[in-house]
Order: structure tokens, then C-alpha cells, then sequence
């Protein structure tokens, strides 16, 4: 599954930067659509998710020029996208249906106060974002000893692979996802 | 004194045992190490969003509203034939893509709850209703599908899974077919969940690779649409475990 999905990832990100086809994009869609949908179903109406789905994806194709596969993968630059409808649509339905002081909400959304269900997808938003970034096998490992709770070795024989390159991948990635943690505390703090 | 690795330090945060390790309960300073990969990896875990597929129609709009071709196998087009649609302003710099039809649309807010969607373990917020129908029917010609998913295996161990919603004789029943039912401590429990995963109705036991079970009258599809297969260890407890090995959404 992850020498497929690894192959996958790092194709379609070089293909989307240098042929920016229409079927690159549904490509991209069938890969990482599910991820996009799942996050916003987190903090809203399944219809709602959809427009989210819908809007990242019209986002991700109108302006797939400023795509840099050298910055990072693609997954990675779908989910920075996703992040920013999400907001937008916080935003817009804040705007329509809590009467609030325009300012005062203004602020709010700029210190990113008093939403614990932004915090969360926030939270989802940026370790997909962070397994995105890490790439393949490294993202496979991680999920598995973390999320699946398996062992370096259950993985080594899984991934075939040495346990001396899991656990490297697995030190490193969490290292990645902790320094991100701790960044992104210590601005908010 | 000689502070572990890196790697060490990380595989004791996920419990695993290394060599030295023992070094760790005498430092303060690996200790807080481990304790700080401990946070971050109860993190992950916490984030970790299973994919969901969105409705056939989500791409079908996506394609209309860029003027792409939606279907599969389209033919081939180059860079250039795809510079008609970069004459429009990149949505990334412009305005927010706002919904006309928000208001239309509003939903209730979701609680803190909906937070622990990845983690089922949050039983606390999971009202169960526990409508345990398993209905046993012989073959009948007559049934409509209303509605389908492709369950996606959560665990490594488990192969690909179907579900199915049939309506026969006014009877709607959900038809789980996987293609190897595992070996499990305790036994497999059928859920229907809302999209958020807070809500849920237990649906009954799989004990055979293709199960139906009966869905209660009232039950709204559209409100409960996640079909979700999880390990139930006998503990007399109702709730969900939270180890779940598949789940998929309905599609109609």
C-alpha cells in the first residue's frame, strides 16, 4: 500500500506543476478529496463540507500556477488551501447569521478566540498538513506507530523494510509534527 | 551522563522498550523529552481524520463551475488549452468563495464533542441506541437498492468491505458483505453514525461475511449516513469501542 501510495503522491504533485491538466486535478480530487471532506464534515453540515470540498478544489485549480512542488507536496498545498475555505466559510457564516458587532468578531477571528471547533479542525488541518509535508514512506510509518499504535518491527515486516530506516522515518516525523506543535503554540500564546 | 538518542526517546514515548532505556526514569531531561514526543504523538492520534469520500456530485460541480470535463478518461489537454480558465482571478488572493445559499443551508452548530470525531472513544457524547434487530431473510428477488458505500479498512488487518441499503417489502435493510470476516476478541457490532460521528445507532452483530440487519422505521439516512463496522470487546458496556475496523459513507 505505501510504495503504491508513495509512487502516487510524488506523481501527481510533478504532474500537476508541470502539465496542470484538467485530469491531474481529478486526479488530485480522488486522492485527496476524502481528507478535505472529512476535516470540514468536522466542523459543519455535510452540505456545508461539500461547498468546502467544491470551493478548495475550484481554489486548487485557479491558482495551480503559483504551485511550487519544490516547497512542498501537493497534499501538503491542498491542505494550506482547504484551511483557508474553511475559514472563509466561518467567516461568511458568521457574517450572515450572528449578529455581531462586525468589529468584535473581526478580532476574534484574528486571535482566534472562542471557537474550540476552529481549534480542533485547526488541529486536523495541521497534522494532515504536517503527514502531507513529510511525505512518503515517512507519513505511512508515522500513522501506523502513532494512529495504529503498531510496532517498528510489525511495520519493518510490513513495509519490508529495515526497523533501523522505520524508526529513523518515525523519530524524525514526530519530531517534524512536535516542532510544529510547539511553533504553533508558542505564536498563539 | 549520556542522554539517549533521539530514537530511543521516541519509541518510549510509544512504549516501546530500547536498550538504555532505563536511563530515562533517573533524567529529567529524557524524561521531558519522552513526555513532550508522548504530547505530540496523543496529537496525531487525536487528529487523524479518515478520509471520506464526498457525493458523486461534488466533482461533477467542481467540473462545471471550471468548465472541465467531469468525466473519467477525458482526453488529453495540454498546459496551454488550460490557460482559458487562468484568466479568471486566482481564489487564493481574491475574495472569499462565499456560498449564496449559507443561510439556506444552516445547520446547527456542533459542540465540543464533535471535536473527538476521529476518536469513538468519547462514549460520554455518544448517545447509543442500542436497536438490536438482526433479521435473518431468505433470498428475495424483490428488493430495491437505495442506497451504497465502500467501507474503508481502518485497520491493516482487514480486507475490502461493502455496504448496501435495500428496501424490500417496505423493510429497508442494511446488507454488509466483507470479503473475510477477521478474528476478533469479542465480536463485530453494525453502527450507523451521524457525519460527525457523535451520534449513533447500534444496528446489530456481524457474524457472517454477508450480514443484514433490519433498520428501524424512522431512522433519517441522511442524518446517521456513516456505516461503521467496530470490535466490541463482551464487556456489557452498549457503547461503541471506539476500535473500529471499517466505515464508509452512504451514497443514494
Amino acid at each position: 500500500m505505501s510504495s503504491e501510495e508513495t509512487v502516487e503522491a510524488e506523481r501527481l504533485s510533478r504532474a500537476f506543476a508541470h502539465d496542470p491538466s484538467p485530469e491531474a486535478l481529478r486526479q488530485a480530487y480522488e486522492r485527496w478529496g476524502g481528507m478535505v471532506f472529512a476535516i470540514a464534515c468536522r466542523a459543519m453540515a455535510p452540505h456545508d463540507a461539500e461547498d468546502v470540498v467544491q470551493q478548495t478544489f475550484v481554489s486548487v485549480w485557479r491558482s495551480r500556477e503559483s504551485y511550487d512542488p519544490d516547497a512542498g507536496p501537493l497534499g501538503a498545498w491542498i491542505v494550506a488551501i482547504a484551511r483557508r475555505r474553511i475559514a472563509d466559510h466561518w467567516r461568511s457564516r458568521s457574517a450572515s447569521e450572528l449578529a455581531v458587532d462586525p468589529e468584535t468578531l473581526h478580532g476574534a477571528l484574528e486571535a482566534g478566540e472562542g471557537d474550540p471547533v476552529s481549534d480542533a479542525v485547526e488541529n486536523a488541518l495541521t497534522v494532515q498538513e504536517e503527514l502531507e509535508r513529510l511525505g512518503e514512506p515517512a507519513r505511512t510509518i508515522v500513522r501506523l506507530a502513532v494512529v495504529e499504535d503498531r510496532s517498528t518491527a510489525w511495520i519493518a515486516e510490513r513495509l519490508a523494510m529495515p526497523a533501523g530506516t522505520v524508526k529513523s522515518h518515525l523519530s524524525r516525523g514526530l519530531r517534524r509534527l512536535r516542532d510544529r506543535w510547539e511553533e504553533s503554540h508558542a505564536a498563539s500564546a | 551522563m549520556q542522554h539517549l538518542p533521539e530514537e530511543s526517546l521516541v519509541a518510549l514515548a510509544l512504549g516501546e522498550a530500547v536498550e538504555g532505556g532505563e536511563h530515562a526514569a533517573e533524567c529529567a531531561t529524557c524524561s521531558a523529552e519522552i513526555a513532550a514526543f508522548r504530547t505530540a504523538a496523543q496529537r496525531v492520534r487525536a487528529a487523524d481524520v479518515v478520509p471520506v469520500a464526498p457525493p458523486a456530485g461534488v466533482w461533477d460541480r467542481i467540473a462545471a463551475e471550471l468548465d472541465v470535463p467531469s468525466a473519467t478518461g477525458a482526453a488529453p489537454t495540454s498546459a496551454s488549452d488550460a490557460s482559458a480558465a487562468s484568466l479568471e482571478a486566482p481564489a487564493s488572493t481574491g475574495a472569499p468563495v462565499t456560498s449564496i445559499d449559507v443561510a439556506r443551508r444552516r445547520r446547527r452548530r456542533f459542540g465540543v464533542g464533535a471535536l473527538v470525531a476521529a476518536s469513538l472513544a468519547s462514549a460520554a457524547v455518544a448517545a447509543s441506541i442500542a436497536v438490536l434487530v438482526v433479521t435473518q431473510l431468505g433470498s428475495d428477488p424483490r428488493s430495491t437498492n437505495v442506497a451504497q458505500a465502500t467501507l474503508d479498512p481502518l485497520a491493516t488487518t482487514v480486507g475490502a468491505a461493502r455496504a448496501e441499503v435495500v428496501e424490500r417489502d417496505g423493510q429497508r435493510l442494511l446488507v454488509v458483505d466483507v470479503d473475510e470476516l477477521p478474528e476478533v476478541e469479542g465480536y463485530l457490532d453494525v453502527w450507523l453514525l451521524d457525519p460527525d460521528a457523535q451520534q449513533m445507532v447500534s444496528l446489530g452483530v456481524m457474524d457472517a461475511s454477508t450480514t443484514q440487519l433490519a433498520l428501524p422505521g424512522g431512522l433519517d439516512l441522511d442524518a446517521f449516513p456513516i456505516v461503521d463496522v467496530s470490535v466490541e470487546p463482551f464487556d456489557g458496556d452498549p457503547t461503541h469501542s471506539g476500535d473500529s475496523l471499517w466505515r464508509g459513507a452512504l451514497e443514494s
